[in-house]
């Protein structure tokens, strides 16, 4: 017997929402999927008229939905926003390249304009140089903090005031979980966050936060949306495996297990007399940092001197060891200092700026 | 997916056994124990044992306890509690040349809760514990756990009342559409009401999470009648760091931080102590090995089923199987739980009904922006709640309206519709979207009415009070 839509009570269902167990038809589903995003953004008042938003695109699904999202909510609701698509190079052949290329796609399907940063003219290091290098342990860590500076330096070239990210709930929970498991006191505060600002640095949000991955993934299928949709090829973290694998477990014990994280993490408070790290700016390329130096500079520094390992555990012993850093060692330019070098830094960003 | 916010984790793949063979305390004796990276004798382990335990102790000798203090061990006949009987023992003996030491503690009361009548078919649990209980010469308080449906265990000891929830099967696609009258609590005896109670709730998670918080009322209440101001609970290190995990899944971060401090005193007048916490559960074990204690074998609702059964078994055999690969999680996640804290502006009026922890106001409509149920087309999602409210809440509505439907009301106790709706925290809210009809335990049924009393009296007098959001 077909079983009618709960919502709507005429269409036929043919969905299970994964976030509540509902059974509804396709047109229902669109509208609960759109309004929830557009009630996250509305009460949190993500944005105002005018804003330039960049979304950071790198042609997986939940930033294709992201932006396929913004542009139908943008002109629904008339945020009036200037979107902007913001793709990082990570130099990874046959993972990147390819990726890329949808989101080149997506810039045509869309019309939004799109800059492409990328690692080797930021850093002199593609990733594929760096696991050359450094193998295949630790390597997600230097393109994570890369990542994060690339997405920053590419937002202050479009000259946008605000960044969105397709972190969606199950990363969020995931992200959670990680924290408690590893102790991070200051992270698991901040990372429920819906919005990120630091001085001198732009604000960052994720208006996926409430957001199931699965329900991306049904919405991109039954949209047609184009994404890509291969793993990394370099090998994600083993521990967070275990963290992904028991969140998917709990979630399929209760479905609400993903967005229970996320309201946990929301009410933590972290006791007063527990000291957090205190956010500065880095000596080296004033990117925000809670050390003398960022990491980034950390990271770079090792791999410009052979030193992989600069960067990762024993940072102090190994400067011992091996001394400051020589004076004509490569640099990170610097971050957000004068028009001049801003200047400078576009010449070196290639992209498709329209 | 490669993280932005990944850091480096810094695992010792290669598990280096220890070449000495001595223990490294003493450095004499030879090492019979390995715990992580170091090596013990038996007699340094002991030592060590009994000193993570009198730390906590003297904790609370400072905090805030007064000398001869009444307190009650919770022994559930596992191998955590059977050890702190003795070491709290062990700490409060004062042998014959301690003569200048006080007494911490006048007397020591041992409640044991039997689950027995969750199962049916398992035996009891009460003699073999109570005979542990008199092997220290301890007051014994044993309790069947239906006994939750008796009046005794209300904070007036006098309300007999049940509380009915139903959940309404026709608009079952809703959150929250649930209505609770208060009912007579005759017809069957406490434990088939406990039977039935667990037989309504259809999923596991809700049910072991119900029974913990029926639990923890019987003992806080049982504290409280024999005058005790002080409950000790045997939680493990290794129970806390899955407690910590478990909770956090299902939506309790808020009131965590109280459900696995080493000492709290949200129930005011008994406080809830933990002198286990820095304990794990290996070497428990190994202590309890060395003294020869048995243990009383208590089963769970999971118990001898697969890992997927719960989100609390779940989560147990996660962090048992981490900790195997990765010898810190324990401790790591034990120390991220105690930086945690209690939001400072709870109030303690504002408790659960269900499993009286402090709760957020306002998560209905948290929830209700995030998980939209409803299209424009019908009723409108703007006009939802109201209309949620109008169902729940008949009574009181129209009461309000006209003084003379008020006293009405009260004559007529029973099958009067209570608003339980804002008097539930985040995670009990969840566990009752699986129960389809249930009679919650006298416990419950006041907590609800008085906060029902309370927001009428509330109403009345609201023109005079002062927001300070305003």
């Amino acid at each position: 017997m077909p079983r009618t839509c709960v919502i709507c009570n005429k269409e036929r269902a043919s969905i299970k929402r994964p976030k509540t167990g509902q059974q509804v038809c396709r047109e229902c589903f669109y509208y609960v999927f759109e309004t929830e995003i557009h009630n996250t953004i509305a009460d949190n008042k993500l944005f105002s008229k005018g804003d330039k938003v960049a979304i950071a695109a790198s042609g997986g699904k939940d930033s294709t939905v992201l932006a396929y999202v913004m542009k139908l909510l943008n002109e629904r609701y008339q945020y009036g926003l200037n979107l902007f698509l913001l793709s990082i190079d990570e130099g990874i052949t046959g993972y990147r390249d390819d990726s890329l290329e949808t989101v080149k796609r997506n810039q045509q399907q869309y019309d939004l304009p799109l800059k492409i940063i990328s690692y080797s003219e930021l850093y002199g290091w593609s990733m594929d140089q760096i696991v050359k290098e450094v193998g295949l342990k630790n390597n997600c860590t230097f393109c994570g903090v890369f990542r994060r500076q690339a997405l920053d330096r590419g937002a202050v070239l479009l000259e946008v005031d605000h960044i969105i990210t397709g972190h969606n709930a199950d990363d969020i929970a995931e992200t959670v979980l990680m924290n408690i498991l590893r102790g991070d006191i200051a992270r698991l505060q901040r990372c429920t966050e819906i919005s990120t600002t630091g001085e001198g640095c732009i604000r960052r949000s994720k208006p996926f936060k409430y957001t199931y991955e699965k329900e991306i993934v049904m919405y991109a299928y039954f949209k047609k949306l184009d994404y890509f949709s291969t793993e990394c090829i370099y090998s994600p973290n083993a521990y967070r495996g275990h963290a992904r694998t028991f969140l998917k477990d709990l979630e399929v014990i209760r479905p609400s297990a993903i967005i229970d994280i996320i309201h946990s993490g929301e009410a933590f408070e972290v006791k007063r007399e527990v000291k957090l790290p205190v956010q500065g700016v880095c000596k080296r390329c004033g990117y925000m940092s809670s050390n003398e130096l960022c990491k980034a500079c950390v990271l770079l520094e090792g791999l410009n001197r052979g030193l992989p390992k600069l960067g990762i555990g024993k940072t102090n012993r190994m400067r011992k060891k091996h001394g400051d850093m020589p004076k004509n060692t490569a640099t990170i330019p610097q971050f957000l200092e004068s028009s001049d070098e801003k200047k400078s830094a576009t010449s070196i960003v290639e992209g498709t700026l329209q | 997916m490669c993280s932005i916010e990944e850091t480096l984790i810094d695992i010792e793949t290669t598990k280096s056994r220890p070449s000495d063979k001595n223990c490294i305390k003493c450095k004499t004796s030879r090492a019979t124990i390995l715990i992580r990276h170091s090596t013990y004798c038996k007699r340094c382990f002991q030592y060590m044992i009994v000193g993570k335990f009198r730390k906590n102790m003297e904790k609370y000798r400072t905090t805030n306890s007064q000398i001869g203090e009444k307190v009650m061990i919770g022994l559930s006949g596992g191998p955590s509690s059977r050890a702190m009987l003795q070491l709290l023992n062990d700490y409060n003996e004062t042998l014959p040349h301690e003569i200048s030491k006080k007494q911490l503690f006048a007397d020591v009361l041992v409640c044991h809760i039997d689950e027995s009548a969750i199962f049916d078919t398992q035996d009891s649990t009460m003699d073999r514990v109570k005979k542990i209980a008199q092997e220290y010469r301890y007051p014994f308080v044993g309790l069947p756990i239906e006994n939750i449906f008796s009046a005794d265990y209300t904070s007036s000891g006098a309300y007999k009342e049940v509380l009915n929830v139903t959940f309404d099967q026709s608009k079952q696609q809703e959150i929250n559409e649930f209505v609770a009258t208060v009912g007579q609590n005759d017809g069957h005896s406490n434990k088939e009401k406990l039977q039935l109670l667990l037989r309504g709730i259809s999923k596991l998670t809700a049910k072991e999470d119900f029974v913990w918080y029926l639990k923890q009322t019987l003992l806080i209440h049982t504290a409280r009648r024999t005058g005790c101001t002080r409950l000790f609970l045997g939680d493990s290190s290794t129970r806390l760091s899955i407690k910590i995990i478990s909770l956090t899944s299902k939506g309790r971060g808020f009131s965590l931080p109280l459900e696995i401090s080493g000492e709290n005193q949200w129930f005011e007048d008994v406080s809830i102590a933990r002198p286990m916490k820095d304990i794990t559960l290996k070497e428990i074990c190994i202590y309890n090995h060395y003294l020869g204690f048995d243990n009383v074998f208590t089963s769970s609702l999971t118990s001898m089923l697969p890992p997927k059964a719960s989100i609390e078994r779940l989560t147990e055999d996660f962090i048992v199987g981490l900790e195997k690969d990765y010898p810190s999680t324990v401790s790591t996640i034990t120390r991220t739980g105690s930086k945690l804290s209690i939001q400072n502006s709870v109030d303690k009026e504002s408790h659960c009904m269900m499993c009286l922890m402090p709760y957020q106001k306002g998560n209905k409509i948290w929830k209700n922006r995030i998980t939209v149920m409803r299209t424009p087309s019908l009723p409108s999602t703007k006009k939802m709640p109201t209309d949620q409210n109008a169902t729940i809440c008949k009574n009181e509505t129209s009461s309000c309206s006209q003084d003379a439907c008020c006293s009405q009301n009260d004559r007529t106790k029973f099958d009067q519709n209570v608003d339980i709706s804002d008097i539930l925290c985040y995670a009990c809210r969840v566990n009752m979207r699986d129960a389809k009809e249930i009679a919650l335990p006298p416990y419950v049924a006041e907590e609800a009415e008085k906060e029902n009393r309370r927001r009428k009296l509330r109403k009345h007098i609201e023109e005079f009070l002062i927001d300070d959001n305003e």
